[in-house]
């Protein structure tokens, strides 16, 4: 690391006159098929989670429904696939998220006690929260990349979440659906907002 | 060669700071944002379990996908803070790049 670090220096001192003017720092490059991509999901899970909701109780609304195994199905795929795409650009910073996360909880305790009949089960979704940015944090599964990596490992790990509840509830419903329905389409935004930070000034959608 | 450091300072450093500004106050907003939605979304969860509508078992994937926000909004930001970094050294770069040329009479420095 040393030694690469010393070798670089090296070269930008041999190359005197042609210093850049500008810097690249991290590789961070926008990719606007990553946006196309989480636009079709999201207009794609809006449209799936109402048709299971006006069809809850119904065989087509069910998790075992064929139309809910094509769209977990190819949805698994597709999001696993812009995760990798991800990581294979030549973003090279290691995200510090997970390690920062805990620094959030201590906010949102109060917040969250302020909701009206909630106190107690308020605090128990806090010390959820707390103990799963716990988890994620000893897993070491949302620092294994870019930030990129991270935010659309995000976006596959709710999609998942919206699979796993539809599967337990084995219908999807208010305010439950509502509710994750919600929480995936935070997570695309806080991606497509990830992709918007690097989109050079001035560059067209 | 004549080169007028403390003047091409200046303006290197106002340069970094006009790019700052305009980036700085956005990432401000998308921070609050953020943060505002992930409370909201927890004191519906909470709410839900209170009035139980949501079991605790589906409470807690709830909270999960909530988590994964919170991490992925900490991700987003790094990533608007270093994209806001570049910004500033390329706007103080490009002041010192014209400088430099300009006192040598020639193209020294090259993009």
């Amino acid at each position: 690391m040393a030694i690469g670090k010393i070798a670089r220096w090296g070269a930008l001192t041999a190359a005197g006159p042609l210093l850049a003017a500008c810097v690249t720092l991290y590789g961070l490059t926008y990719d606007p098929g990553i946006v196309r991509e989480l636009n079709e999901y999201h207009q794609n899970v809006v449209a799936f989670v109402s048709e299971m909701e006006a069809r809850a109780g119904e065989p087509a609304g069910a998790y075992t429904s064929p139309r809910a195994t094509e769209f977990y199905g190819r949805y698994r795929g597709v999001l696993t696939n812009l995760v990798v795409r991800a990581q294979a650009s030549p973003e090279t910073q290691r995200c510090p998220s997970a390690g920062l996360a805990s620094l959030i909880v201590v906010n949102i305790g109060e917040a969250v006690a302020e909701a009206p009949r909630a106190r107690e089960a308020a605090r128990e979704v806090i010390l959820g929260f707390d103990s799963q940015v716990r988890e994620a944090q000893a897993s070491g599964v949302f620092e294994s990349g870019s930030c990129t990596v991270v935010v659309l490992n995000a976006v596959l790990a709710n999609q998942l979440a919206l699979e796993s509840i539809h599967q337990r509830e084995r219908k999807l419903i208010p305010p439950v659906s509502t509710l994750a329905l919600a929480l995936v389409g935070d997570s695309v935004r806080i991606a497509l907002r990830n992709e918007e930070a690097k989109k050079p000034i001035g560059a067209t959608p | 060669m004549s080169l007028n450091l403390e003047a091409v300072t200046h303006q290197a450093v106002a340069a970094g700071a006009a790019a700052a500004g305009t980036a700085w106050a956005s990432i401000r907003t998308v921070a609050t944002q953020e943060l505002h939605t992930l409370c909201a979304r927890l004191a519906q969860i909470a709410a839900g379990v209170a009035s139980g509508d949501i079991t605790r078992e589906t409470a807690l994937i709830l909270v999960g996908m909530a988590r994964n926000n919170a991490i992925a909004t900490i991700a987003m930001l790094t990533t608007h803070t270093v994209m806001l970094a570049q910004r500033v050294v390329d706007a103080a770069l490009a002041v010192i790049l014209h400088a430099v040329n300009a006192a040598a009479g020639f193209p020294l420095i090259r993009i």
